[in-house]
């Protein structure tokens, strides 16, 4: 049988029982989504505040709230989390025992992804829907559904961007002692630099150049931009090619690291 | 030591159950929601009507299988555990009030958790047991130097607590519990996973502490070992009655345990036609050994038999062992409770 | 035979002395993790960092928002700093670990000692290098206060200082309520994420806010008497009045949670095997 085949009939497999497994802590899953839209909701208020007293910004108010309301499943649903873990297991000398299967290593991480976003999405929608309904009004909603088809790619790819980041930072555990600082680093500039915080849009003039082209910004913002922005058609072509190109060439490094990692952590045999 | 009977028993339990509510979950999110708007409740009878006293400066064991109730009673007496029905004084207090004046003048030690902080040295924990307890530094200083000495801890104190073994964390354990002088002291099977030698250091030290003090002490244990060496008296608890109350050899008594035979011939002997005597079974016979179980009264009635068979060369008798007793005697029990 | 405290002082006293020993031992626990001190420190430096990027990119485009300057809501983003660290100093430790009490069997080892089971709960654990977040507050206050040219007097301060007092007793009073529902709950850990996240509320002044917002953040999850009134009253806009209802809520809601804790525990010990 193909390697590929199999491989992705294991990583079926194992979502499928991630999320039988994952799905007794529903309850835990639900009042985490809730979280996890306070703070875009918080921050869409404040920019509506601001531009109602007469700020002059930008961008308008049905940008703002676009932004903010899908901003919460856009970043969920290209969020990875397994660095720590990962991390932990390279160090712990756990690693061994996912090595001796048959199955590509990818497929256990992918399939531990793809289970807990499902889960969270389940939780997610609904919230947002009531969000988006509060709002109704003043969202931007693109005719026809060409743009929706651009948003689902743009967050492929942005969900394998920020994943393969993720494993990156990870395999640097094979050669340092703690990547702990690394991964909080990589979340609090990410949050910044991906538009999390604050919209892309509304950085200042002089810091454009490099916001609008360092790869964050390809992880959360260029999706939602696809929705909530005037995205000319070029510029549109342009970003999902510097996405791709992103995905491509993290790809590229995180691989060669890893097998470097690999390499190392078996001639050691820890 | 005796109970003393012309003082006021420091534990008196007069009925005292324990029943459980709970509601049965049902499986799925259907069966969560269901038992969200309609919940079936089932009660279970944990500790059923025991009556017992304690008197001050006793050691007393507490017996059971599993889940017959050990914990659930112990936990009543420390006050950890509303009562369900029935009188509870300890100390002249209601546990479940947990009354300051009342916690203070106990403690507890659980084998299988500890109570001490890890990452800090014991000194650091006893500090807090000072402050806690508001012991003065002159009471804490004698208790502390007092206890250190018996259990030999002294170049333990300043350690971290996650560097030190198995034992000695049972050793700094009982004297964080001990460090405020508690006129109680609730053991819940505190030798648990210790080797041989921590065991019968950690027995020593309780009954040092029971003789010097006076501490009264309860204790639940597996380890037989435990309830031989420290409790005079021992009481069995099953399916939450009270089976027993009395001294160790009262139960030795009461079981009536078989004798434990056996023969050493000098040459190999048939002995298959002792199978047919009363108060004798499970003969086994291998070369010139021989092996059986003789009721206690017909035990000079069996020597007899056995000295017939040939000439002897070693004659060995000996009770059973008291863990046997025990597990005829929850045997017999539920044997005789099953029964139509 | 003597009693334990011959009066209520003496309980307080006791319970007072406890807590001297919990902060003494944290600081010992601090000093065999050197590493932990210094990432916190950093990690909070970042954080405080990123926490003004949104304000200064909001004042970039307006000098004024609903009567507060950028130098204001910098002080405002100082207080909040003090009050967050302050959170995660004393308060944080304890109830992220509510549910491992209740599951694990830990409350049975605090239910037989001789101290209020919810003072020990609340407060047992210290996160000293916290602290450090605390003074990092304290210097953007400062430079805010310089920048918004306000010098208040000691009567503002007093008020100030109460506020906090109160914004902290509140936010820890809700956010126990929250934990304690592990008492009816499976697992309550996300609920400390929950509060943390409504916290974030709190780095903005109260009227940036629609007017349903503003009064769920006054009395349902009241983290504007924590850090837009402090301010407020440095600023010398806010009356002794403010200060008393802050107060009189901080004494309901310190009621209401014994209520609830007591309730709890009645669950805890009829239920627990």
């Amino acid at each position: 049988m193909n390697a590929l085949v199999r491989n992705l009939r294991v990583v079926r497999r194992m979502t499928a029982a991630d999320i039988a497994q994952q799905s007794v802590y529903r309850g835990a899953w639900i009042i985490f989504m809730l979280a996890n839209i306070c703070m875009p909701i918080i921050s869409l208020l404040i920019w509506r505040t601001a531009l109602a007293s007469g700020a002059q910004l930008p961008v308008d108010e049905r940008y703002i709230t676009t932004y903010f309301v899908l901003l919460g499943v856009v970043t969920m649903a290209t969020s990875s989390w397994m660095a720590g873990f990962l991390a932990q297991d390279i160090r712990l000398g756990k690693l061994s025992s996912w090595m001796i299967r048959p199955a590509s290593l990818l497929a256990g991480f992918v399939a531990n992804n793809l289970s807990e976003k499902f889960l969270k999405l389940f939780a997610l929608v609904p919230m947002i829907g009531i969000v988006w309904w509060i709002f109704r009004d003043s969202m931007n909603i693109p005719a026809g559904p060409g743009r929706w088809a651009l948003f689902a790619i743009s967050i492929l790819l942005g969900a394998m961007l920020v994943f393969t980041i993720d494993i990156l930072i990870a395999s640097l555990a094979f050669w340092m002692d703690d990547v702990s600082a690394l991964v909080q680093a990589r979340v609090i500039i990410a949050s910044v630099l991906s538009g999390s915080v604050v919209p892309l849009a509304l950085m200042p003039e002089w810091s454009r150049g490099f916001v609008d082209h360092q790869p964050f910004r390809y992880t959360v913002s260029f999706p939602v931009e696809i929705v909530a922005g005037q995205l000319t058609g070029p510029e549109l072509l342009a970003g999902l090619g510097f996405q791709l190109g992103y995905v491509v060439v993290f790809a590229a490094i995180t691989r060669l690291v890893w097998s470097a990692g690999i390499r190392a952590y078996s001639a050691v045999g820890a | 030591m005796t109970p003393v009977h012309d003082l006021p028993p420091v534990i008196a339990a007069h009925d005292l159950t324990k029943t459980y509510t709970f509601h049965q979950q049902r499986a799925g999110l259907g069966g969560a929601l269901k038992s969200l708007v309609k919940r079936k409740y089932e009660t279970r009878l944990a500790v059923d009507r025991v009556t017992f006293s304690i008197g001050r400066g006793e050691v007393v064991g507490l017996l059971g299988p599993n889940g017959a109730g050990k914990t659930t009673t112990l936990k009543m007496l420390s006050g950890l555990l509303y009562t369900t029905s029935g009188d509870l004084q300890v100390l002249d207090h209601t546990p479940s009030d947990r009354k300051h004046d009342y916690l203070r003048r106990i403690a507890l030690v659980m084998g299988q958790k500890t109570m001490l902080w890890w990452d800090v040295p014991a000194m650091e924990s006893l500090l807090l047991h000072k402050d806690m307890y508001g012991l003065s530094t002159a009471e804490f200083d004698r208790n502390v130097a007092e206890l250190a000495e018996l259990l030999e801890v002294e170049h333990l104190l300043n350690v971290q607590v996650r560097k030190t073994s198995l034992g000695e964390r049972m050793k700094l354990e009982l004297m964080a519990a001990l460090v405020h002088g508690p006129e109680i002291l609730f053991l819940d099977e505190p030798t648990i996973g210790l080797d041989v030698v921590a065991k019968a250091r950690v027995r020593s030290f309780l009954a040092d502490v029971n003789k010097l003090r006076g501490t009264t002490i309860l204790i639940t244990s597996h380890d037989m070992d435990d309830i031989e060496a420290l409790c005079s008296r021992v009481m069995i608890i099953d399916h939450g009655r009270l089976q027993f109350d009395g001294g160790l050899d009262d139960l030795v008594r009461t079981a009536q345990p078989r004798k434990l035979v056996r023969a050493t011939y000098a040459s190999p002997v048939e002995a298959d036609q002792l199978n047919g005597l009363d108060g004798v079974s499970a003969v086994e016979v291998s070369g010139p050994t021989v092996k059986l179980e003789a009721d206690r009264e017909r035990a000079g009635f069996v020597m007899e038999q056995l000295t017939r068979l040939g000439p002897l060369v070693d004659l060995d008798v000996a009770d059973a062992d008291i863990e046997d007793i025990m597990r005829d005697l929850f045997l017999r029990r539920s044997t005789l409770g099953d029964a139509p | 035979m003597s009693t334990l405290d011959r009066t209520w002082w003496h309980k307080q006293w006791r319970h007072l002395r406890l807590w001297r020993r919990f902060f003494a031992q944290a600081v010992v626990r601090e000093t065999h993790f050197r590493a932990h001190f210094l990432t916190t420190l950093l990690v909070g430096l970042v954080q405080l960092g990123l926490g003004i990027v949104p304000t200064l990119l909001l004042f970039g485009f307006t000098a004024e928002l609903h009567g507060w300057s950028r130098a204001e809501v910098i002080a405002l983003v100082g207080v909040f700093q003090i009050v967050t660290g302050l959170m995660a100093t004393f308060v944080a430790p304890n109830l992220n670990r509510m549910t491992t009490y209740l599951t694990e069997g830990e409350l049975d080892g605090v239910l037989l000692r001789p101290v209020s089971s919810q003072f020990y709960l609340t407060l047992r654990w210290i996160n000293v290098a916290e602290l450090t977040n605390v003074a990092s507050g304290v210097a953007v206050l400062v430079i805010g206060l310089v920048q918004a040219d306000l010098s208040p007097g000691a009567g503002q301060i007093v008020q100030a200082v109460v506020l906090v007092g109160t914004g902290l007793v509140l936010l820890t009073a809700v956010w126990s309520a929250m934990s304690f529902l592990a008492f009816w709950l499976q697992s309550v850990n996300p609920i400390g994420f929950v509060f943390l996240n409504l916290m974030e509320a709190g780095r903005y002044p109260l009227v940036f806010f629609p007017v349903a917002v503003r009064t769920f953040l006054t009395f349902a999850f009241p983290v504007a008497f924590a850090t837009t009134f402090p301010v407020r009253a440095l600023a010398g806009d806010l009356g002794w009045g403010t200060v008393g209802v802050g107060v009189g809520l901080a004494v309901v809601a310190m009621l209401l949670v014994r209520l609830l804790w007591r309730r709890g525990l009645l669950t805890y010990s009829s239920a627990s095997s």
